[in-house]
């Protein structure tokens, strides 16, 4: 890894902060490229009250973001596409 | 893959992204990659008829895993449509959708900061018409989100929260406010329509806002984006910049930047009046001093009776 910034300040990773806390646990991976279409949620692993109680609002069907139904792809090529649908909003 | 290069006379970062020179320049309208892949027509970035809003990794990446990544948020598959024309419940979606990509760019271990940004206008180089905004993940805390938390040593706390006060305790520049964010012309604005929206009360992110504060948050763009396109009667060229609190891995130098911020959008539109464009030249550039035609009073002025004209 080339040297960043925080190596010119001298931070170290002691000066650790709270932020990711909430993400403590999530997948760090993008989808997996051997499938067409993925499942998961990242409130199965994550700390998100109201991602986990936007799940159980849709009766655990599928991943959710707030009030959006999630679609994972991959592409041909390999790269993830992500289509997002409104459940709850009206018409958008 | 691109390579990181530390400028030390600046100390800054450099991205290297030689592979970015061959990528799609306005294309014609019939070969839009943004465009929805309809029977009978050229395969899009999106293989299906119809979509609300998609995002996917970039064809062209600044970034990408394991150093980073970089993403094409599509707000619609309207290819005429824009983020000022959106439906409000799409717009209040697409915060939604914001939201979701700070959280699972910033889970990431390489992903120091996630940076939510549009380019609108060929004036900000924009080379896609099609209405729609990136994500940058970058592998390293970038000079502004950085400078922002400096500030916050120099305030005694929050800068945005205290420039808010003192925004609102002034009240020349305000543009507009709602019960959830704050929109004005700053003080020291840098271009001659800079605008921020502000968040009333302190969020580091968009995963602390409530339901109710992302739905003002996409009405307060909206409003902001429409009273610009009403300024001169053309559509105005932006950038828009989401600041967030970095997601620094507390295994990755620089941790103790993590979380700390306070979520605001920032403009930055180059015109200065309805044919000129402001641009970075000698003294911005070499000397890194912004040099106004304009008072940010008297924009502002400008800038509400346009948003009051667009309704």
């Amino acid at each position: 890894m080339p040297q960043t910034v925080h190596d010119s300040l001298g931070e170290t990773p002691d000066e650790a902060g709270v932020y990711p806390r909430a993400m403590a646990g999530m997948s760090a991976e993008p989808p997996d490229s051997g499938e067409r279409s993925l499942g998961g949620n990242p409130a199965d692993t994550g700390e998100r009250a109201d991602m986990r109680e936007s799940e159980s609002e849709h009766g655990g069907r599928g991943e959710h973001a707030g009030p959006l139904a999630i679609a994972r792809h991959v592409k041909d090529d390999g790269r993830a596409l992500i289509l997002y649908s409104d459940d709850q909003l009206g018409s958008a | 893959m691109s390579e990181l290069r530390f400028e030390e006379l600046r100390g800054e970062e450099v991205t290297y992204a030689i592979h970015r020179q061959d990528r799609t320049f306005l294309p014609s309208r019939d070969h839009c990659p943004l465009d929805p892949t309809r029977p009978g027509g050229p395969q899009t970035e999106i293989p299906f008829p119809a979509f609300e809003i998609a995002v996917f990794d970039n064809r062209f990446p600044a970034f990408e895993t394991p150093g980073g990544a970089a993403e094409v948020v599509v707000y619609t598959d309207d290819h005429d449509a824009s983020f000022a024309a959106l439906a409000p419940e799409r717009a209040e979606a697409l915060m939604w959708v914001w939201r979701h990509r700070y959280m699972e760019l910033g889970a990431r271990e390489d992903v120091d900061y996630v940076y939510i940004f549009e380019n609108r206008g060929v004036e900000v180089g924009v080379t896609l018409h099609h209405p729609h905004g990136q994500i940058y993940g970058y592998p390293f805390l970038p000079p502004v989100p950085r400078a922002e938390l400096a500030a916050d040593g120099r305030l005694g706390g929050c800068a945005p929260c205290e420039l808010l006060r003192r925004e609102l305790a002034d009240a020349s520049r305000v543009l507009f406010e709602n019960d959830g964010v704050v929109v004005y012309l700053p003080y020291a604005a840098r271009w001659a329509y800079e605008a921020h929206v502000v968040m009333r009360s302190h969020r580091a992110s968009l995963l602390e806002c409530e339901p109710e504060e992302l739905r003002l948050l996409a009405v307060a763009l909206q409003m902001l984006t429409r009273g610009y396109d009403a300024l001169f009667d053309r559509p105005f060229p932006y950038v828009m910049a989401v600041h967030q609190a970095p997601t620094v891995s507390p295994s990755r130098p620089g941790a103790a930047a993590a979380g700390q911020g306070h979520l605001h959008v920032e403009f930055y539109p180059p015109l200065r009046t309805a044919e000129k464009l402001k641009y970075l030249a000698g003294s911005e550039q070499g000397a890194g001093a912004f040099i106004s035609d304009t008072l940010p009073e008297e924009s502002a002025a400008k800038l509400r009776e346009a948003i009051a004209r667009a309704g």
